[in-house]
């Protein structure tokens, strides 16, 4: 009897018909004109950061007017910022992650050592 | 406006666990951690007389610790801890590019499996499971695509900083926050569409 086959991992559905319809003809042109989903999703996550320029960010318009898979992934995006941002915040919160008492000890005695080699506090 | 009283030892070892509790995520390492904690406190016991009081003392110190974790990140951006760390990071390969195909069209629907977003992304946080899959992706990024991602997102680090922390120019840092968002992104993905 063969092993039971390991389960495989689900993937992303593709992209639907009419945008893979619409990519194959549109796509090529997309591509030269630097307004392909790869160019956008670079511009959008620029965008976060910096002021596009007037060609960037006319392609980034252009492309977000035509494109909902984008517009949806734009937003996720932000959304999935924010998550991570609050995660870490909140990591910073957790009662439960502390210093163990050795560590606690050890820099006792290292800011001991700091005084009494003359770095009086507030001096 | 009265001067601030001088803490006492105690009152400054007490603020190590909230400090070690925002070195932690952010250095990756409990040893770094623990040291830029140290080194925040002595530097708060040699400074002191520069503490206004304006602010909380844990909120003063944690300033401290801030600019301690960028100088640290600094300092192993310029002597990485192993070789691995090195070739990781100086690989040129762009990891997004899988996710698209010769014309630049997405290859799989990319909001697929992430409609879990649309929850408020504090009330996401609250959930230890979710938080756990978000640490677990943000760990699996390369070290300087972490970084760049946790001082810009977490800490909102101008870039100028950014660049300085990571010794990448303005240009490099644009590309790296680009695909620490994407594969961060895309690993949340897997694992929810998994899950």
């Amino acid at each position: 009897m063969n092993p039971p086959n390991p389960p495989t991992e689900k993937r992303p559905p593709l992209p639907p018909r009419l945008y893979r319809v619409f990519g194959a003809m549109l796509g090529p042109l997309e591509k030269v004109l630097g307004v392909s989903c790869r160019d956008f999703t670079r511009l959008a996550s620029a965008k976060l950061d910096q002021p596009l320029s007037v060609g960037e960010r006319s392609r980034y318009f252009l492309h977000r007017l035509i494109c909902d898979i984008c517009r949806r992934q734009e937003k996720r995006m932000h959304q999935l910022n924010r998550l991570a941002s609050a995660t870490l915040q909140r990591a910073g919160d957790d009662a439960m992650v502390k210093l163990d008492d050795e560590a606690r000890e050890r820099i006792r005695k290292r800011i001991l050592e700091e005084l009494h080699n003359g770095s009086k506090p507030g001096s | 406006m009265t001067e601030p009283s001088q803490p006492t030892l105690d009152e400054l070892v007490a603020h190590a666990d909230a400090l070690y509790r925002y070195a932690l995520p952010r250095v990756r390492s409990h040893h770094a951690a623990e040291d830029l904690v140290q080194e925040t406190l002595i530097t708060a016991v040699k400074k002191f007389s520069e503490f206004q009081g304006r602010a909380a003392l844990g909120t003063w110190l944690t300033g401290i610790l801030r600019n301690k974790i960028l100088d640290h990140l600094r300092h192993l951006q310029r002597h990485p801890e192993s070789p691995a760390t090195a070739d990781e990071d100086s690989a040129e390969t762009d990891p997004t590019a899988e996710m698209f195909d010769a014309n630049g069209a997405w290859k799989f629907e990319p909001s697929a499996g992430l409609d879990i977003l649309e929850t408020d992304p504090a009330q996401l946080a609250d959930r230890a499971e979710i938080r756990a899959a978000v640490q677990q992706c943000l760990d699996k990024l390369p070290l300087t695509l972490r970084k760049v991602f946790v001082l810009r997102e977490v800490e909102d680090c101008a870039t100028e900083e950014i660049c300085s922390a990571v010794a990448v120019t303005r240009g490099s840092v644009a590309v790296l926050l680009h695909r620490s968002r994407q594969l961060l992104r895309a690993c949340l993905q897997r694992t929810w569409l998994n899950a």
